[in-house]
């Protein structure tokens, strides 16, 4: 396959949380969303497959959130992904590769989506192949000195595509 | 004064109310925890002036807590009013 072709789409349904310092499942106009705070490390996590047709190329994950209040600031997303090799990896302490982040600047209303992604290279991906099985951690990196977007992000949906 | 974790409390206490409420909000986050560092400053610099600015029984026969409960139930009423 190629370029550009869809790997995965998940909405914030489709996620679960950590052990501790987890989103808040929320609604927006009755769409369910993920609330992370400004003032805290949130984080969801996803599990996925990565599709048979994934050809080496890459992952790029495009993030649709919104702002619960702010019109503007800078909200800093991190993503990191963690392979679970057939016989190898425990699900009971997930090992992530290093995150790789996003400085996303706010839409201008707090109603509106705004989508911003974040590239990984194949060489950044854990070392996952195709067909199998992952999960995929979201953080709002609230406490970082880049984050300057008060209030609450909302994560709607996620979409990954191969770059 | 209100140590440096009260005021990063109301700070966080402000971004989550304004969240919830969804109401707009033009300020980033430093400056809305400005905002409240002012705000705590000014009823420090200003405590002695809402004293004299009290009738005299008022104040000598209110305690601090009660005084302050009477700012706080005007100022909540001024701002309902106007909100």
């Amino acid at each position: 396959m190629a370029s550009g072709d869809s790997l995965f789409e998940r909405d914030a349904q489709s996620s679960f949380p950590p052990a501790s310092a987890a989103a808040t499942p929320d609604v927006r106009n009755q769409a369910p969303v993920l609330d992370f705070d400004a003032a805290a490390d949130e984080a969801a996590y996803v599990r996925l497959t990565l599709p048979r047709h994934y050809a080496a190329g890459g992952i790029t994950v495009s993030l649709r959130w919104a702002a619960s209040t702010a019109t503007s600031g800078v909200c800093r997303w991190g993503l990191a992904l963690a392979r679970l090799q057939d016989d190898v990896d425990d699900v009971d302490s997930h090992s992530f590769a290093t995150e790789k982040t996003v400085d996303a600047t706010a839409a201008s209303a707090s109603g509106e989506l705004a989508y911003d992604e974040i590239a990984f290279l194949d060489s950044e991906i854990d070392g996952l192949l195709a067909g199998e099985e992952a999960l995929l951690r979201v953080r709002r990196l609230g406490t970082h000195a880049n984050d300057t977007m008060a209030g609450d992000a909302e994560l709607f949906a996620l979409e990954a595509r191969e770059s | 004064m209100l140590t440096e974790a009260e005021r990063a409390g109301l700070w966080e206490r402000a971004m989550r109310e304004a969240s919830v409420g969804r109401e707009s909000l033009a300020l980033t986050k430093a400056q809305l925890r400005a905002a409240i560092d002012a705000s705590d400053a000014w009823i420090e610099q200003s405590a002695v002036a809402f004293q004299q600015a009290l009738p005299a029984r008022a104040r000598a026969g209110l305690t601090a807590r009660q005084k302050a409960r009477v700012l706080l139930l005007v100022a909540r009423r001024r701002f309902e009013r106007e909100g």
